[in-house]
């Protein structure tokens, strides 16, 4: 994917996920932004626009799908990936997240495979 | 008959007979005292004329004769009177009709031959006259010339006959009579009924209290006494029977207290029979075993209905054999040596005593047993209260078992979750290096590894996870057993195929219907099967059967049989227990079997593991069979 530098936004409140992610998708051209915890993940909102957002579930502060409920409050389109951890109950959860207006869950431990198509949800549309 | 009627039969009639002497008596002299006073008027009259009358029969002529008897006769109001001779010639009459007759009858020659006055009563013309004669005798002369010692020679003229009325005189005889009469009658009366009072008095009173005495003592009241009147052959006899009583008190029993004794008797004996039959009853209709055994010999004296139906046999099969026939012989069950009831008092006095006993058929169950001294009539027994707490022990597992998976089930959601970030973070990063690797690279080697290793990883945790996510919620609905064994059977046929083992499937004919959640039922199943599998390397036979249970009503039972290596009988009991395997590492997590434990207890059933080593092993589940109306 090439064109305009993707913006993407972790909110995790584990370390090495954030290092995983820049690891991976540093080298494609894609900024990657963190926040961790939920609050934090509000500020980096307010700072800048971004493609995708991968939201951790269990956060201090305030958790997941908590935050989802707010960024869709003020930006309704946004993408959000949730990142849940596998041992809550998948179907149910996928359901759930879904109504609340995820685009897509994936379950940790998570393949990069998993990462690269949920990243093939940005829409190439440039302005 | 009464005394006083007898003393009335006796003195009435002789009252009576004496009262009639006595009148009569009376009666007669009544009648000759009156007749007397007539004759002595008669004769006063009749001796105050002695000289005219001596003269006149001295002339013997009636003219002589017939004034005096006349005058005689007036002044005596008599009837008659006659001068008569010796002969018995009627020299003057003052009835003239009478003169020259000569009375020759025996009476009247009698009186004429008489020396002295002689009366008689006779009837003359009908009235009842007293007929007086008199002799007369010849005048005393004087004389001066009487020799001596012949001064009283007299000749007899004649007699005077005088007639004298008696009518007024019976008159006054009657009056008299009747008079007396009354008075003796009073006078006999009243002293027989005094003498009759007193008699009773003397006699039947003594007599009738004596009676009564007798008659109360006869009813029971020894010891009574009737008060002695008097010294006679009665006061004897009751003296007599006052000792008689006494004694009688003494040494019987009155029949009132025979009958008290009597009914306390039988009180007694009712009140022994209630408690014999209470206990009778409590001993027979007990549900828990109960058995009583000689103390020294061990064999069983009596066992009630809940012990022949604990191991199985009829009473009559046990009474009298020694009490190890209830339990398991060495090396079955447990293995513990089964505690005497003697060890057990001795050792472990007054706690339950935890054992086995066997079946006739082989069953073993689990009891605990009360032991008690008994003490029957001087013999020493031991009574055993058996309770069968078979069905307990397996709750009390099963839910021991349950908390120790729930325990774990929240550990490993626990542990999981926390893994599954690092475990995601060293799977990304080994995926994303091996992804900048060029070909031939030597580090894809140790990546590769990383990769797989980190893979294996998130598969355990997924399998504890599934275990962890216990069936809580689970969905149950109506099913029929057979229809979800033949889901799960198509896809154990494949793998029997590939292991050389036959599958045989034993279906119940009918609809068993339940309630379940099919995916975990067959989870279960499928489970089973892959631990036969594991268990026939060589080869085998796997037998999936489904009946009604015969043991336990109301459910169906599902077996799993195989003909593997079997489970060593110390291994049994630890199978169901998480993270417990035989198999080697990698092969098993250990987590299946807990599992289906967990998705059988979740379904309100049990499941039951008969193994031998060396002889395969059936795992049977027992489900509720679901009623035909309402909802699951």
């Amino acid at each position: 994917m090439t064109g305009k530098e993707k913006h993407i936004l972790i909110v995790d409140d584990e370390p090495g996920f954030h290092e995983l992610f820049r690891f991976i998708l540093e080298p494609l051209g894609f900024t990657v932004s963190s926040a961790y915890n939920g609050l934090e993940g509000l500020e980096r909102l307010k700072e800048h626009e971004y493609d995708i957002i991968f939201l951790d579930v269990h956060m201090p502060k305030m958790t997941g799908p908590e935050l989802l409920k707010l960024i869709k409050g003020i930006k309704p389109l946004q993408l959000v990936v949730i990142m849940s951890s596998g041992s809550d109950p998948r179907q149910a959860f996928e359901t759930t997240v879904k109504g609340l207006g995820a685009a897509a869950c994936m379950f940790k431990p998570f393949e990069l495979h998993q990462i690269m198509k949920n990243l093939e949800r940005i829409p190439c549309a440039s302005t | 008959m009464k005394l006083l009627t007898k003393l009335l039969l006796f003195f009435v009639p002789l009252t009576l007979f004496l009262v009639g002497a006595a009148v009569i008596i009376s009666g007669k002299g009544i009648h000759s005292i009156l007749v007397d006073e007539v004759n002595n008027r008669g004769l006063a009259q009749i001796s105050g004329n002695t000289k005219a009358f001596s003269m006149a029969f001295e002339s013997g002529t009636e003219a002589a004769l017939l004034p005096l008897l006349q005058s005689l006769k007036e002044q005596l109001h008599g009837v008659q009177a006659a001068a008569l001779d010796q002969t018995g010639r009627v020299l003057a009459h003052t009835n003239v009709m009478e003169k020259g007759k000569t009375y020759s009858d025996a009476l009247t020659t009698g009186m004429l031959r008489s020396e002295s006055p002689v009366f008689r009563e006779t009837a003359i013309q009908g009235e009842v006259v007293l007929e007086i004669s008199a002799p007369v005798w010849s005048e005393e002369k004087e004389d001066f010339l009487i020799t001596a010692g012949d001064k009283s020679q007299k000749q007899r003229f004649g007699t005077i006959m005088l007639g004298m009325p008696l009518t007024r005189t019976i008159q006054l005889e009657s009056r008299l009579f009747v008079r007396q009469s009354v008075f003796l009658i009073l006078a006999a009366g009243g002293l027989s009924l005094g003498l009759i009072f007193f008699m009773m008095w003397m006699i039947l009173l003594p007599a009738r209290r004596l009676a009564a005495g007798i008659s109360k003592v006869s009813e029971g009241q020894y010891g009574l006494t009737v008060p002695v009147g008097s010294n006679d052959e009665l006061g004897q006899l009751t003296a007599a029977f006052n000792l008689m009583a006494g004694n009688l008190g003494k040494t019987t029993v009155s029949r009132d207290k025979l009958a008290e004794e009597i009914i306390e008797r039988k009180r007694i004996e009712e009140a022994l029979r209630e408690t014999e039959e209470k206990y009778r009853l409590q001993f027979e209709g007990a549900l828990d075993a109960i058995v009583v055994a000689d103390a020294e010999t061990g064999l069983m004296v009596n066992v009630n209905n809940a012990t022949a139906k604990l191991v199985g046999r009829e009473k009559s099969e046990l009474i009298g054999q020694h009490q190890r026939i209830l339990y398991p012989p060495q090396g079955i069950g447990r293995g513990e040596s089964a505690d005497t009831f003697e060890y057990h008092l001795t050792e472990k006095k007054d706690q339950a005593l935890e054992a086995q006993v066997i079946t006739k058929t082989g069953e073993l169950k689990e009891v605990s047993i009360t032991v008690s001294q008994l003490e029957i009539r001087g013999g020493k027994f031991l009574q055993g209260i058996f309770r069968d707490v078979t069905m307990q022990r397996k709750l009390e597992a099963s839910l021991m078992q349950s908390d120790k998976l729930s325990a774990i089930g929240q550990l490993a959601a626990g542990v999981a979750h926390e893994i599954n970030n690092p475990l995601g973070i060293i799977l990304g990063f080994a995926q994303s290096v091996i992804k900048r690797l060029k070909e031939g690279d030597s580090l894809a080697l140790p990546l590769k590894t990383i990769e797989r290793e980190a893979i294996r990883c998130k598969d355990l945790v997924q399998n504890l996870l599934v275990f962890s996510r216990t069936p809580k919620g689970a969905q149950l609905e109506e099913l029929d057993t057979n229809a979800v064994i033949e889901g799960a059977l198509s896809l154990i046929s494949a793998q029997t195929k590939t292991h050389n083992v036959e599958l045989v499937k034993e279906l119940y004919a009918a609809f068993l219907r339940i309630c379940a959640n099919k995916t975990q039922l067959q989870q279960v199943i499928i489970n089973l099967a892959n631990n036969a599998l594991d268990a026939m390397p060589k080869g085998g036979t796997l037998t999936i059967s489904t009946v009604v249970s015969a043991k336990q009503p109301g459910h169906v039972e599902i077996r799993v049989r195989d003909t593997g290596t079997g489970i060593a009988k110390d291994l049994q009991k630890k199978i169901f227990e998480p993270f417990f395997t035989t198999k080697e590492v990698g092969k098993g997590t250990g987590l299946g079997l807990s599992l289906v434990y967990e998705i059988v207890q979740k379904h309100g059933g049990t499941i039951e593991l008969v193994s031998e080593e060396g002889k395969g092993a059936v795992f049977t589940v027992l489900l509720p069979l679901k009623p035909a109306a309402g909802k699951c």
